[in-house]
């Protein structure tokens, strides 16, 4: 299943609408994986 | 009548039904495809409920791992306590949400994806609790206790696994009856 659109923005699901990100939303996406370190039990 | 075990043709009394605990609030589909990165639920919360259980049965994660919830636009001041152990013996340990950009631990799991977590007092104007027990992905088994340390009064959160994408399954949102 594919996760990414022809522009590579992820997607969103607003409750019942499924849509690309805005820059906004894919900043904070971004910024929430890069501050996000390792999950507890798979280091 | 004998509440709680009702008969057709029963009537519904008023003192029957203001005992009743749980309300579903709203039922909502995760998609299938395209697979979202996180999924929005929005008018979860209101006055009408102080507290709230909220599950998630059935999804599909494509990274065998944590789901978070964030609450409202709030990402930061997250804090709480991941207690969790794994299958293979190893534990008990602890991870910590430090004022994090969401509650990283209220279920999870790429089979079957799945979460049953309870919300205090998240559209009052004081700290949200987070209360997550059962919580299991890869060989790791736990239970969360977590704030989101603001007095901002929230109506949606939003699902967001720890990293990929969830497909599928149903989330309920539950007020429980003040």
């Amino acid at each position: 299943m594919s996760t990414e659109s022809e522009t590579n923005r992820l997607f969103i699901q607003i409750d019942d609408l499924v849509r690309e990100m805005t820059d906004e939303e894919y900043a904070e996406y971004e910024a929430r994986n890069a501050n996000a370190g390792v999950v507890a039990g798979a280091e | 009548m004998s509440f709680p075990v009702f008969a057709s043709g029963d009537v519904l009394n008023a003192s029957d039904m203001n005992g009743v605990g749980l309300w579903l609030v709203k039922t909502q589909t995760i998609a299938t495809s395209p697979a979202p990165t996180s999924v929005v639920v929005s008018g979860a919360f209101s006055s009408d409920y102080e507290n709230y259980l909220i599950t998630v049965t059935g999804g599909t994660m494509s990274v065998d791992t944590a789901l978070g919830i964030q609450l409202g636009s709030t990402t930061t001041g997250y804090y709480g306590g991941f207690i969790y152990g794994t299958s293979a013996g190893v534990g008990p340990s602890l991870a910590t949400d430090n004022n994090a950009a969401k509650a990283t631990y209220v279920g999870g799991g790429s089979n079957s994806t799945s979460a049953y977590f309870q919300v205090l007092a998240p559209n009052l104007a004081k700290y949200t609790r987070i209360i997550a027990t059962g919580i299991n992905y890869s060989t790791t088994y736990g239970s969360y206790s977590g704030t989101e340390a603001s007095a901002t009064q929230h109506t949606a959160f939003t699902l967001i696994p720890f990293s990929g994408t969830i497909t599928g399954g149903t989330i309920r949102v539950y007020g429980i009856r003040n």
